[in-house]
């Protein structure tokens, strides 16, 4: 048996996904090029709201702007497909063969973006009704100005801002309110896919809840697709139906919110769990990731949170690790006291052709092979929880992955 | 419209400084320049009755204290009246009302022009990284280090001791009366060419190398991207993004530097005899012709402050975040 | 001249940085144009130093009158059988003199206007700045040549005086605005909450973060003052025996270098001063690359190996 990773790579994607990304590498260039992310694969499906979580510098900004090729020099993308599947059933569209005036006409109109800084990404100078009809003259020439301005007061509108606005300056608002603003743009194309960058990092507790019960209004109502990037999991497990943590430029885990809020499979996971205070969740005890991440100028052997990770053990200077779902672990290494005890280097070998599951479908719950049993002992929860249980070795761990044949995903965003 | 009146006190409070420094300055001299200004009136001619009176309320000497000095002299000064020229033989007032549109125009214009010229090239320049417009970076700042009137020497040697071209000195053909007219317009159009010409090479360099770097700024800035996102056109980002703010920085420079133009545009003027303000000035400095000097001084205070003004005004326009009331 | 500062270059981000950048041999690796700066403002002062040991009299008379260039005189001669090469040489010592100490007592009144006010705040801030701003909008050239003009008294003092008080109000004014972004910085607050003396926070805290916008400044002014000055001598305002560039250029005038196409003598006085004002000019440059990271040439950015051909972001129109 081989070992196939269990992302996304090369998979068809399943219907109903609206962007998917295959391998995605990005590199700030220099003398001593910084690779800001690395090998990322994931899909995007219509209507839901995928997050992206890490901390600063972890590459989640860099992919989600790889992914709409809005990457500024020195960044370069220097591998990967992007495809994005529109509703009206067209061909797909590779978004990195586009020319420069396809890709012009399909920005904003297919994938629009909200900023983290709404008072930046305005522009200072001019009124947000100019702003407004650029976005309109670009991509839908032939309306009038009389129709424009209609448009732009009704999407001010939608936000919750009174149209009078329209011929206000950025200046003029406040933090909240701009960034409705810059929802409001966003929104202006109907577009399919909206990639929010930090869009509330930078206002204060109540307006940031306000925005988000805006954004998730609007959602439901509109039915776009949201790409939400914030380094504040605890936020992102209430808000996204899936999510990605990122770490070094790497995809650590990817599940439905749900079951990361629950349990984190992934040490970086958890601590990043712990260093962010939960609006809603009880009181606990925060504490900061003690140590800094890696030097992505420089090659990363085995895994990358290896330095910070309180559960470190032999394998992980050296093995790189893949994700995989977590009950497909091999069975001698259900703990991670077993594993320091008895890897041996003929056994570390062996660990890389272990019998891993190929899942079908790219929604998987899954995390580094080496930790995913230690974090998480009672398996993840719902199904796949008793199937997890009653694996006992890795035949049976691979059985009990092609039985779970529907993707335990939907049962998680179901609720 | 609060930032209107705000500007308006500031240049009230600036003109009334450029008076009090006017007065003060005669001051420097030892001896009674009043006195000294007589005498020398007196060698060529007969001074007009009242003149004397005129100069000590100018110079701020006679009798009295000096608060009633300054007095008479900002009422002397408010009539617009700054009495006798005896170098030039005409009253101070005439003289400067003959100079001064030559060199308004021909230093407006220069400026003018060079602030387009060079802004555009630097927001190119800052656009595309292009690296033919790169390479003239040091020779612009080669020409910005260089003294005006240095530049207008090598014009006035190149153009016209070498190559004949075009004429060294005066501000149009002496045999020519002013007067509405293509003969007329041509001579001064052409005596201004190399006037312009200096102007504008010695200014370029600045205009360029600020709106570049300016550009380089603003197109790291957030809103410049975020227009890339929405898929606007490429010249409309540019021009109504990044241009748009680039610009801010060098409009504030450009009221600055229309007092550095006039200053470079006096020596210039020497050099090409051009019959300006600052030609004047020049001379009324040497002979000592102290009413000249400080007619000539507050004038160009005011049309330099009035420049300022005007530009301040342009900047609240395009600039909303300034007419903020705070 | 505009003021070489952009004020991008005050933006927070960019001085941030600016305290330890600023050190040592990377900011000269980070940018070859301070570098071509500094060499040529050295060799001037070389040049300078060399004069006060070696050279005499610079304007020594001979029978050699208004000879072009030659393997003897390499820059030929005057209307008096001066030298001009040994003009040119003494000449750079007085014209430095001038600059420097010009800047640098614009500077000092800069800084302490500038900062000072912005620290103190409240009513001595307000008037403190709407003096700049009256002394930044009065025209200079024309009161400095006034002025000259009333003085009469000639010599390099005087001039460095007026140049001085004339030239600092651009310099303060934007030191002004970068210690008011400052002002409120945590480590400001602290330090006045720990009840330190104003003025030990201002030199101990707030000088060594607004340095390079101090020496920015005061080559800004320099470059003024060398200009100024020349074009007072130009104008036989001054000690017009003196021997400084700009009373070169004035007896070249005065003698009719130009009638006699004596290029040789009026070409090398005006390239020194654009020499030496381009070579000041580049330090600043230079500074503004260091102190605003935007700007530093694209060399450095260049991804090496592109797959996609346009993804960059600005597409070139």
């Amino acid at each position: 048996m081989t070992l196939t990773r269990p992302n996304e790579t090369s998979n068809k994607p399943a219907n109903g996904v609206v962007l998917s990304a295959r391998n995605v590498t990005v590199e700030y260039g220099g003398e001593r090029p910084t690779r800001a992310v690395r090998n990322v694969s994931l899909d995007l499906r219509r209507g839901e709201v995928l997050g992206i979580a890490g901390e600063s510098g972890c590459g989640k900004s860099t992919l989600a702007f790889a992914l709409t090729r809005l990457l500024r020099p020195p960044a370069t993308m220097i591998q990967g497909s992007v495809f994005f599947h529109g509703l009206d059933g067209s061909d797909p569209v590779d978004i990195l063969g586009l020319d420069a005036v396809s890709l012009r006409h399909f920005r904003w109109d297919k994938i629009s973006m909200v900023f983290q800084s709404a008072m930046n990404s305005l522009n200072p100078v001019t009124s947000l009704r100019r702003q407004f009809s650029d976005i309109f003259e670009a991509h839908v020439p032939e309306m009038s100005s009389d129709e424009r301005d209609e448009r732009s007061r009704s999407l001010l509108e939608m936000v919750g801002i009174d149209p009078k606005r329209l011929k206000g300056y950025p200046h003029e608002l406040s933090g909240g309110m701009r960034q409705r603003v810059g929802i409001a743009m966003a929104l202006a194309l109907n577009p399919e896919i909206v990639v929010m960058d930090e869009p509330t990092t930078a206002l204060d507790v109540v307006v940031q809840r306000d925005i988000l019960d805006e954004i998730n209004g609007l959602r439901k109502e509109l039915g776009f697709s949201i790409i939400f990037i914030t380094h504040d999991l605890p936020m992102l497990v209430e808000i996204s139906d899936r999510l990605i943590v990122m770490y070094a430029g790497e995809i650590v885990e990817r599940a439905p919110s749900e079951w990361v809020g629950q349990s984190p499979a992934h040490p970086y996971t958890l601590a990043l769990q712990d260093s962010c205070p939960d609006l809603l969740g009880e009181r606990k005890e925060l504490r900061g990731i003690a140590g800094v991440p890696p030097d992505l100028r420089e090659r990363i052997e085995g895994c990358s949170f290896r330095p910070r990770c309180p559960y470190a053990f032999g394998p992980c200077a050296t093995v790189h690790p893949e994700l995989i779902p977590p009950f497909a672990v091999p069975v001698e290494f259900t703990t991670v006291r077993d594993m320091s005890a008895t890897v041996s280097v003929e056994e570390k070998s062996s660990l890389r052709q272990s019998p891993v599951i190929t899942p079908t479908a790219g929604d998987w719950r899954v995390a580094c092979h080496l930790h995913a049993r230690e974090l998480n002992p009672e398996g993840p929860p719902h199904e796949l929880a008793g199937a997890t249980r009653s694996g006992s070795g890795a035949t049976t761990s691979q059985e009990s992955g092609y039985n779970l044949a529907s993707p335990p995903g939907s049962a998680g965003e179901g609720q | 419209m609060k930032y209107f009146a705000r500007k308006c006190g500031f240049y009230l409070v600036a003109l009334w400084g450029a008076l009090t420094v006017n007065f003060f300055i005669p001051r420097l001299l030892p001896g009674n320049p009043a006195q000294i200004m007589l005498g020398k009136m007196e060698m060529t001619s007969t001074p007009p009755p009242g003149e004397y009176k005129i100069l000590e309320h100018l110079m701020g000497v006679g009798q009295g204290s000096i608060v009633s000095h300054y007095w008479a002299y900002l009422v002397q000064v408010s009539h617009l009246d700054f009495g006798f020229s005896f170098s030039q033989g005409e009253t101070v007032t005439h003289v400067i009302y003959q100079a001064l549109p030559w060199t308004l125009a021909l230093v407006g214009t220069a400026t003018v022009l060079s602030f387009i010229i060079g802004t555009t090239l630097g927001a190119l320049a800052g656009w595309t990284r292009n690296r033919w417009l790169e390479a003239l970076v040091p020779v612009t700042t080669f020409l910005t280090a260089m003294p005006y009137f240095f530049v207008a020497l090598i014009l006035v040697y190149y153009f016209g001791f070498i190559m004949h071209w075009l004429p060294l000195s005066g501000d149009s053909d002496p045999l020519l009366l002013p007067a509405w007219n293509w003969t007329f317009f041509s001579s001064a159009l052409q005596h201004a060419i190399l006037p312009a010409a200096t102007l504008i090479l010695v200014q370029l360099g600045g205009w360029m190398m600020s709106m570049r770097n300016m550009t380089l700024t603003t197109l790291s800035e957030d809103y410049v991207w975020a227009a890339e996102a929405k898929g606007i056109k490429s010249r409309r980002v540019m021009i109504g993004y990044a241009a748009r703010n680039a610009i801010l920085p060098s409009v504030t420079n450009f009221a600055i530097s229309i007092g550095m133009v006039v200053g470079g545009s006096i020596l210039m003027e020497l050099v090409f005899s051009y019959q300006g303000i600052g030609y004047y000035l020049i001379q009324a400095v040497e002979n000592d012709d102290y009413s000249l000097v400080q007619g000539i001084f507050f004038f160009i205070s005011v049309a330099v402050l009035l420049a300022n003004f005007i530009v301040d005004v342009m900047y609240g326009f395009i600039d909303p975040r300034t007419r903020q009331t705070q | 001249m505009s003021l070489p500062l952009s004020p991008a270059a005050a933006s927070p981000d960019g001085d941030a940085s600016s305290r330890a950048s600023l050190r040592g041999w990377r900011v000269l690796r980070r940018s070859p144009r301070m570098f071509v700066g500094l060499c040529i403002v050295f060799f001037f002062v070389l040049v300078a130093l060399y004069r006060t040991f070696f050279i005499h009299n610079g304007n020594a008379l001979s029978h050699q009158v208004l000879k072009g260039p030659s393997a003897h005189d390499w820059l030929g001669t005057t209307q008096l059988g001066q030298n001009v090469l040994l003009q040119l040489i003494a000449s750079a010592g007085p014209t430095l003199l001038v600059g420097f100490a010009a800047g640098l007592l614009a500077t000092i009144l800069a800084v302490v206007i500038g900062i000072g006010g912005a620290f103190l705040g409240g009513r001595s801030d307000d008037l403190l700045n709407l003096v700049t701003n009256v002394v930044l909008v009065i025209p200079a050239v024309p009161l400095i040549i006034v002025v000259s003009g009333f003085l009469k008294s000639g010599g390099i003092g005087p001039i460095i005086v007026i140049i001085a008080f004339t030239s600092w109000a651009g310099v303060s004014r934007v030191l002004r605005g970068i210690t008011l972004t400052m002002r409120n910085r945590d480590f400001i607050s602290a330090s006045k909450l720990s009840g330190e003396r104003t003025w030990r926070i201002i030199i101990v805290e707030l000088l060594p973060n607004t340095v390079a916008f101090v020496i920015s400044g005061f080559i800004f002014t320099v470059i003024f003052a060398i200009l100024t000055q020349a074009g007072l001598a130009f104008l036989g305002l001054g000690d017009v025996n003196a021997l400084t560039w700009g009373n070169m250029l004035y007896w070249a005038e005065v003698d009719g270098a130009l009638e006699v196409h004596a290029w040789w003598w009026f070409l090398p006085p005006g390239l020194c001063i654009a020499l030496l004002g381009t070579g000041l000019a580049l330090i600043n440059f230079g500074l503004d690359e260091v102190l605003n990271p935007r700007l530093r040439s694209q060399r450095a950015f260049r991804p090496k190996t592109s797959v996609f051909d346009d993804t960059p972001v600005a597409e070139v129109p």
